[in-house]
């Protein structure tokens, strides 16, 4: 396994990027700027700390005194007398396969029925789970945010199988995907973020239900005539779409079926609550887990 | 749904060829992020600037995902389209290569003010001519 030596310049605010790449020239080749982590001590006001890697087959005396020699000349190369006597700090960093020891902190985690598992984990579900296999972390998340989790509980105790689902602002497919594993009968999805459906699309093959889940991409404009009469409609997004969209997804859903608008944020839940029930929805549960609201219900002309 | 960034890192990595290595690993891996989405993410997205170092500012979320945008390229790329060069002085200090004048500084200064967080522009152009200098560009006026 490569050791590494991390090189640590304390530059002068502002000459962070030519000081990379003048260290970055030679065998380090990429930097980081900042502090090592969130718990490491801050950088002092006015400065930048530089943070450049060598891979000890090339940390040699030779090395180290080419990198010093170079900085050395910056302040008289550059005419910025505040570049004179950078100081390199040389640190030895243990072992550490980065190809996979962030991998640690990742487990898998059950919301209601369903087990939430990272592709590399085998893990033997109980008799009555369903396992979904998310890579973790994307852009869209990775099914733990907690307005997700909040969806994804409802959804493991309501679908009850053979529902259609419309999945309004989609993201990574993992409400749509979910529903289906827990036997809803199709699922349509669609995300105005253009490489969403295309994760989603994967995500439902790595689940085995690509043939029940369809994903577009763009927004209400992507539905077609027949695409209504939902028994469940789905929305965990920003809650200024849900109320400017409330009447759009209230079409959209069967008058037996049922909502779930997820994803607003507590100090914004009075207004979405009343676009809700302006578009002729009737709230019956309503869902507070840390700052975020979930909004469930029915059409309100339906019967209880 | 908003999410909560819980960490912003801002790295120079190789367009194309960015790997778990250091930087990398030890900067995203203590945020529990998937570094190898990152990478595979990064390296699509900077395929087509092979060669040059991309500087790139990673947001995390609390839930561990991210998303990152690649910043402006660095200021000696800017000086060297500026100076109609395709490369710098192989010895600094002998050989000027190429010539800049003040407001191609600005121009560069202002693109690049923000990435280099510099405290003015007047802050930014001195940071811009000492990299010009540090090439082997003059800086005339």
């Amino acid at each position: 396994m490569i050791r590494w030596t991390e090189v640590r310049i304390l530059v002068p605010q502002g000459w962070q990027e030519l000081v990379a790449e003048r260290v970055c020239a030679g065998p380090c080749t990429s930097a980081a700027f900042g502090r090592s982590s969130l718990a490491a001590e801050a950088v002092p006001e006015g400065f930048e700390m530089v943070r450049a890697f060598l891979p000890d087959r090339s940390d040699t005396p030779e090395v180290r005194a080419a990198i010093e020699d170079d900085l050395a000349q910056l302040a008289a190369l550059t005419e910025a007398p505040e570049l004179d006597g950078l100081r390199i700090e040389w640190r030895e960093l243990p072992p550490e396969d980065y190809a996979n020891s962030w991998k640690k902190s990742w487990k898998p985690f059950r919301v209601g029925r369903l087990l939430l598992l990272p592709p590399w984990k085998d893990w033997t579900p109980r008799a009555d789970e369903v396992r979904l296999t998310i890579q973790p972390g994307g852009a869209f998340g990775s099914g733990r945010h907690a307005t997700t989790r909040t969806c994804l509980r409802a959804l493991s105790q309501r679908i009850a199988g053979g529902e259609r689902v419309l999945d309004a602002g989609s993201g990574s497919g993992v409400l749509s995907v979910a529903a289906a594993l827990l036997g809803a009968e199709s699922c349509l999805g669609f995300d105005v973020d253009a490489n969403a459906a295309f994760i989603a699309d994967e995500l439902a093959q790595d689940n085995g239900v690509a043939s029940r889940c369809e994903f577009r991409g763009g927004d209400f404009g992507v539905l077609g005539p027949d695409d209504s009469s939902y028994d469940v409609v789905l929305a965990n997004i920003y809650s200024d779409i849900i109320q400017a969209h409330a009447a759009d997804l209230s079409e959209r859903l069967a008058a037996s079926g049922w909502f779930m608008f997820s994803g607003c944020p507590d100090r914004h839940a009075p207004e979405t609550r009343a676009a809700i029930e302006a578009a002729g929805l009737r709230i019956t549960e309503e869902r507070p887990r840390g700052r975020w609201y979930t909004f469930i219900g029915r059409k309100a002309d339906a019967g209880s | 749904m908003a999410k909560e960034v819980t960490g912003k890192i801002k790295l120079q990595c190789p367009a194309g060829q960015a790997t778990p290595a250091p930087p990398v690993g030890p900067a995203l891996g203590s945020h529990g992020v998937n570094i190898a989405e990152f990478v595979k993410q990064f390296n699509d997205r900077t395929r087509d600037q092979m060669g040059l170092i991309i500087p790139v500012e990673i947001s995390v979320y609390k839930d561990r995902s991210f998303d990152f945008i690649l910043k402006s390229p660095p200021a000696s790329v800017l000086l060297l389209k500026a100076a109609k060069l395709q490369k710098g002085s192989g010895m600094v200090g002998f050989e000027t290569v190429g010539k800049v004048n003040r407001a191609q500084l600005e121009e560069i200064a202002n693109i690049k003010m923000q990435d280099l967080n510099a405290r003015d522009v007047e802050h930014a152009v001195r940071i811009i001519a000492g990299t010009a200098r540090s090439m082997g560009i003059e800086v005339e006026g």
